[in-house]
């Protein structure tokens, strides 16, 4: 069954990251029966890529986003547009040592998805990113 | 909080720099956070110290865990437990 869309659209701004836990927090308050683990894991995926967003986006300050949000049986899926300019598509960030204190966001995002897509398409970029459900901690 | 840490471990007293970060309030932390709590941990240590942390809730020890960092950041209970050999 698919469900009501989520959604939140503004600046791609720091201040706008509470927009966003505040949308996943409705997403979990409306389905009880999703495991707690698995919204947490998705929502910390989620943020690495809205701050990777929010701090390389250009021109900085000007970027806007829209992020939809969607639970089915299986799955929790997460759709961001943002108008900054062209990413690198990644796959396979390696998680750096333990004494590095930065250049964790993408791989700490690829390990929580089951899916994550980039794409370029009429001067925006769009993020798919998929948690299945019931993985648990997935280690 | 993250920015106390690092400038308790900058202009501390203590010279051992024993730091025991109360993670009680922190609901939520990011690769940034992590990385501040690695920062302050090699400083502490740098100076013949330690940096440990308690009180972290389920998505911080998650987050740890995941990041293969709670082998040199172990959460411990309570702060009590973290400084039970200081």
């Amino acid at each position: 069954m698919t469900g009501e869309d989520y959604t939140v659209e503004g600046f791609a701004v720091p201040d706008e990251l509470e927009s966003v836990h505040a949308l996943l927090s409705r997403v979990a308050a409306d389905h009880p029966e999703i495991d707690p683990m698995d919204v947490m894991l998705f929502e910390t995926a989620v943020i690495e890529i809205a701050n990777n967003v929010v701090e390389y986006g250009e021109p900085e300050g000007e970027v806007r986003w829209r992020l939809t949000l969607r639970v089915t049986d299986d799955e929790i899926q997460a759709d961001l547009d943002d108008t900054g300019q062209e990413f690198e598509a990644f796959t396979g960030a390696v998680m750096p040592g333990e004494d590095a204190e930065g250049g964790r966001g993408l791989a700490i995002a690829e390990s929580m998805f089951d899916k994550i897509e980039l794409e370029r398409a009429d001067g925006l970029t769009h993020w798919t990113m998929v948690r299945k459900l019931g993985r648990g901690l997935g280690l | 909080m993250f920015l106390l840490v690092r400038r308790y471990t900058d202009h501390r007293t203590d010279p051992q720099a024993r730091i025991v970060v109360d993670l009680s309030a922190v609901d939520f932390i990011d690769s940034s956070g992590l990385g501040a709590l690695i920062g302050g941990l090699k400083a502490a240590r740098q100076e013949g110290g330690d940096l440990r942390i308690a009180c972290a809730g389920d998505q911080v020890k998650a987050v740890l865990k995941l990041t293969n960092l709670d082998r040199i950041l172990a959460p411990y209970g309570t702060v009590e437990e973290a400084r039970h050999d200081w």
